[in-house]
């Protein structure tokens, strides 16, 4: 009877909480103070801080097979299922006039994807593998879902530190943004006043996620699952015949689907997972794949002004870094320091939205070659 | 250790397909834009008469 | 002398109108702010004269190049 006393007694939490739980759980308390406090990314630092904290209890089984967070993580992350419904009400919430008034910004929102590829190299020299150096670059596109879905597909041990370091740093993009477009950039380039953006009717509207589809998933196919979704979510936007759908896809849908995402990707936060040199070594690797991400599209937008007869303000490029809307804020910000008159918000959007689709398509071509 | 042979194949695929994939879709687009302005403008004619 | 016609530069809902017909303003005095993607955005006289017209009201969305203000340069 003593024995089974004993043996009962074992099984109580607190004998065993490990050293790595708890250093989890100031990770987690961290997070959970950086959302509340100081509101960073709170939608989604919230649930995954708690799915840290709740997932580094002792015995709770959690995150065994069938648990209730291996299921949310299994169900909706493994199985790629969250990151297209997001991209569904992302598409629902997205205007893509100015990229189709002005569509040689979809070029901007590729050159902000050269922080993917730097980040890459520098990965493997750090001795990451090639599916683990594909998850970390990623980062340097600043879409969340997508690094997710990427991470998920080819090195999901180290789905937390992608998905922490991309909303991370996400949240820091007036930070990171501000000090390399003011390097690349004279005075005078900043202060440039763009010509003003046509309207663009609800006929093109309808039409362009049909043919943004066809030309992508032709191209990519793997980006299929984002870009259908994302393409669809749009459509049911500007149809405007769809408004339940509309509605429910860019609110009730996609909030239900982030705290399963969060919560998910917070359980997969253990002490072994999370507390080695690796997620050091991530975190840097991705502020410098943003960094190099805002100088690929300023100086292509530069390059760009080279050829063209309407030219466009350089700093436009460092919104190619998706994190949208508030890369294009930034950059409205910093175009009204250089001149009262500018209003650069709208031109920026342009390259903001074509830079989602640069980071799904650049997550579609590692998919397509990394076995 | 690395391949990198590999890892070039990679990033160089990468970058030209991004660049391919958005560089066509802003032709298309820049297209069918071209053909909707001028649908535009065909239309105040035509209600005129 | 002329007059000088204050345009949307970028397309939102009109937040806040700083100023009334008949008052004097000079070029940074902040006239309106438009909200557009949730940001405000203060738009300036960017002339000194006296405020003729308002052609907006609070709360209005407006379309780029929308007139907003027309301001008598003095």
């Amino acid at each position: 009877m003593l024995e089974q006393f004993l043996e009962a007694f074992q099984g109580i939490g607190i004998l065993n909480l490990t050293w790595g739980n708890m250093v989890m759980w100031v990770i987690a308390f961290a997070l959970l103070y950086l959302a509340i406090k100081k509101g960073v990314e709170p939608l989604l630092l919230m649930p995954i801080g708690f799915g840290i904290f709740a997932a580094n209890f002792p015995f709770t089984g959690l995150m065994d097979k069938g648990g209730l967070f291996y299921i949310f993580y299994h169900y909706g992350i493994e199985n790629e299922l969250i990151p297209p419904l997001i991209f569904l009400g992302l598409g629902a919430m997205t205007d893509f006039g100015p990229v189709i008034a002005n569509p040689k910004t979809f070029l901007l929102g590729a050159a902000a994807q050269i922080g993917v590829y730097v980040a890459f190299f520098m990965a493997l020299l750090l001795g990451f593998s090639i599916p683990e150096a594909a998850s970390i670059g990623i980062i340097g596109g600043a879409d969340g879902p997508t690094t997710i879905y990427l991470t998920a597909n080819l090195a999901p041990h180290l789905l937390g530190a992608t998905a922490v370091a991309a909303y991370s740093y996400m949240a820091l993009v007036p930070i990171i943004i501000p000090p390399i477009a003011k390097l690349l950039t004279t005075a005078k380039e900043r202060a440039m006043v763009m010509k003003q953006m046509r309207e663009v009717g609800k006929g093109e509207r309808v039409v362009y996620p049909l043919l943004a589809s066809i030309v992508i998933i032709l191209l990519v196919p793997k980006s299929a699952p984002l870009i259908a979704m994302f393409m669809l979510g749009n459509l049911f936007m500007e149809s405007g015949v769809v408004e339940r759908l509309t509605n429910v896809s860019r609110e009730a849908l996609i909030n239900i689907v982030t705290i399963i995402l969060g919560v998910g990707i917070g359980a997969t936060m253990s002490a072994e997972n999370f507390l080695n040199p690796k997620t050091i070594y991530i975190f840097i690797l991705g502020v410098i794949a943003f960094a190099f991400a805002v100088a690929g599209g300023v100086l292509i937008a530069k390059l760009m002004n080279l050829f063209i007869k309407n030219k466009v303000n350089p700093l436009i490029g460092a919104a190619g870094v998706s994190a949208v809307p508030m890369s294009a804020r930034v950059v409205q910000i910093m175009g009204r320091e250089a001149n009262r008159d500018n209003f650069l918000l709208m031109q920026a959007m342009g390259p903001n939205v074509a830079g989602v689709i640069g980071t799904a398509v650049a997550a579609g071509v590692f998919l397509n070659i990394i076995k | 250790m690395v391949d990198w042979l590999n890892a070039l194949t990679i990033s160089v695929t990468g970058i030209v397909s991004v660049f391919l994939v958005l560089g066509i879709l802003s032709m298309v687009v820049g297209l069918s834009g071209r053909y909707f302005i001028r649908k535009e403008k065909e239309q105040p004619e035509q209600s005129k008469e | 002398m002329g007059e000088k016609k204050v345009t949307a530069p970028l397309p939102g809902t009109i937040l806040k109108i700083k100023v009334d017909v008949g008052q004097k303003v000079s070029p940074r005095d902040v006239i309106l702010i438009i909200e557009a993607m949730k940001m405000e955005n203060e738009i300036d006289a960017s002339v000194s004269g006296e405020v003729k017209e308002v052609y907006v009201k609070e709360r209005q969305t407006v379309k780029t190049g929308a007139p907003l203000v027309s301001i008598s340069i003095s």
